[in-house]
């Protein structure tokens, strides 16, 4: 089983593109920890005659290749809090040395 | 010797809507964030559903690649924070427990008879359009996105590491271009419909991936600077590490990426959004029945049909807008040879020149039809024809050119021996050596086409200068 330790932690706050504190790292150590300890229950069962099911739907709808219209210029930007020239404003990408 | 594995992405052009909404999937010219819905935006609570006539595209192209199909396909998310994904996931396929990609284990077959093996298929979804307003990728302080192409079906096809130089590279990619044009999957003329990652390293060096060129030429140009960065490390007894970098195509340079490797964790799960489709046999065997003809059956049909070599059979073939083209000069001026020869040596070479593709030139078939037939009827001498072509590849009709600029072979002999006179009496030197040496015979009739334009008749000149020379 995985070690859930503070390094772990870390490294899922990196992942997940958040920051926390050092009390809230304890807080998720607790959890993770209570999450897997649940997981690791369930596998103590013994479910090896059963197929192991992905999806409670067997079969996916499909739909035609037929288009419709969908929102215009100024219901797509609606929500983006910052916009230009018909563009949602995002922020810069590389940050990497520029040699 | 280098190993190299490709992973090609390309738009499955011949779709009329994106893979998981009915958005429209033509959005070039169209104002951004114009053609979008709430699916292909990313917002909250809206679902996706798959587009048949993808899996239908997907299934032909696997067919065409000789692959193992799966009997379902299943859908998976695929994790990272980029602002062209506003969901944080894309919608993509796996090998993993609970999915599979759509095919897997295919080959294609280079001229030498060299066996390219394909590991899988994907289906997915393009993330949106960035765009760099105060720069480019490496200076720009914010960038703008367009989600028009987001949600675009896209088939990636991934190469096991068989390619060992940027030439074969080329040649593998040319030939999968031809393919998903002959099927009409992908019309790969649109930019930006066929974009590769290449996986390159030399012998001592680890592996480096150089993500995202845009042609087949940046693919070979990338290749090339890569091996020479990797082998100039190895040579000064540094290290090549593991990472990811990107083409720029502008200083035709890659360079180092932000993220660390550790770090990539996509943290792929099937798509509760997205039950299994399932593909069954009489599905496959459907489509299989309505594949068009692929390039290697028209190579050998051409070699067959119309006498021609392997090479040249495959040189056409190898461009799909090239061969039809050809076909369709031989419907008005059925000359196979000639029409062939006139297509590779000459009007490829303007092609080229001219830096587009074939499909691209404005030559119409009638064009080069009447240029063979002029110069077949002696209207015109072939120096002439070559001269031309330049202009027909841009929209001219030669038969026009040749009225306007008065092109017409000469074939006039009082004229013509009226200017082999003046090349004589101006080069005494060369006619004394000419009747010695045969070669500089040549020369003189050079002097005389030089002084006609290039419109004499060469064969006509040089049996008037050898008749001079005896008498």
């Amino acid at each position: 089983m995985v070690e859930v330790n503070e390094e772990l932690i870390k490294r899922l706050e990196r992942l997940s593109l958040i920051k926390l504190t050092p009390e809230e790292r304890e807080r998720m150590i607790r959890e993770v920890k209570a999450v897997l300890d649940f997981f690791d229950k369930i596998n103590s069962l013994d479910l090896s005659n059963v197929e192991p099911l992905f999806h409670p739907l067997a079969e996916s709808r499909s739909r035609e290749d037929s288009p419709i219209t969908g929102l215009s210029q100024e219901e797509a930007l609606l929500n983006a809090p910052r916009k230009e020239n018909g563009f949602i404003v995002g922020p810069r990408i590389y940050s990497g040395d520029q040699s | 010797m280098a190993k190299i594995g490709l992973e090609v992405h390309v738009h499955i052009t011949s779709l009329k809507t994106k893979l998981f909404c009915s958005c429209p999937s033509h959005y070039a010219g169209k104002e951004p964030n114009s053609v979008v819905c709430p699916v292909c935006l990313g917002l909250p609570g809206a679902i996706p559903v798959p587009n048949k006539k993808a899996i239908e595209e997907a299934i032909k192209v696997s067919l065409a690649l000789n692959m193992q199909i799966s009997d379902k396909v299943v859908f998976v998310r695929k994790h990272y924070f980029y602002p062209d994904m506003a969901k944080n996931y894309q919608i993509s396929q796996y090998d993993g427990p609970g999915t599979t990609p759509v095919a897997k284990n295919g080959f294609i077959k280079l001229r030498n008879g060299k066996t390219i093996r394909i590991r899988r298929i994907n289906i997915e979804e393009d993330p949106a359009k960035i765009v760099y307003p105060t720069g480019s990728l490496l200076t720009s302080k914010y960038v703008w996105v367009d989600y028009n192409r987001s949600g675009i079906g896209m088939l990636e096809i991934v190469t096991e590491p068989d390619i060992e130089d940027p030439k074969e590279a080329r040649e593998f990619l040319e030939k999968l271009r031809s393919i998903l044009e002959h099927l009409g999957t992908c019309d790969c003329t649109i930019e930006g419909s066929m974009r590769v990652d290449v996986n390159v390293s030399v012998p001592g060096g680890e592996r480096v991936e150089v993500k995202n060129i845009g042609s087949i030429k940046g693919v070979e140009e990338a290749l090339k600077y890569e091996i020479a960065r990797q082998e100039a490390l190895i040579s000064q007894g540094l290290p090549v590490k593991r990472e990811t970098r990107h083409w720029d195509d502008v200083r035709k340079v890659t360079l180092p990426s932000r993220y660390k490797e550790e770090e990539t964790d996509y943290r792929y799960f099937p798509d509760p959004d997205l039950p299994p489709t399932t593909i069954t046999e009489n599905w496959i065997k459907s489509i299989a029945s309505s594949l068009p003809e692929l390039p290697d059956a028209r190579i050998r049909r051409f070699m067959v049909q119309y006498g021609l070599s392997e090479y040249d059979a495959t040189v056409l073939v190898m461009d799909k807008g090239l061969a039809d083209f050809y076909e369709d000069v031989l419907k008005i001026y059925y000359k196979p040879k000639e029409v062939a020869n006139l297509l590779i040596n000459d009007y490829l070479r303007w092609i080229n020149e001219m830096n587009i593709r074939p499909s691209e030139s404005k030559a119409k078939p009638e064009y080069i039809a009447s240029l063979l037939k002029m110069m077949e009827e002696g209207v015109i001498t072939i120096k002439i024809v070559k001269e031309i072509l330049s202009d027909v590849v841009k929209g001219s009709d030669p038969r026009k050119l040749v009225e306007e600029r008065g092109l017409t072979a000469l074939r006039d002999q009082e004229f013509l021996m009226e200017v082999i006179k003046q090349v004589f009496a101006q080069e005494p030197d060369a006619v004394e050596k000419a009747r010695r040496d045969p070669k500089v015979v040549n020369y003189l009739v050079g002097q005389v086409m030089r002084r006609t334009g290039k419109r004499a008749d060469p064969y006509l000149v040089n049996q008037l200068v050898r008749k001079m020379l005896e008498g």
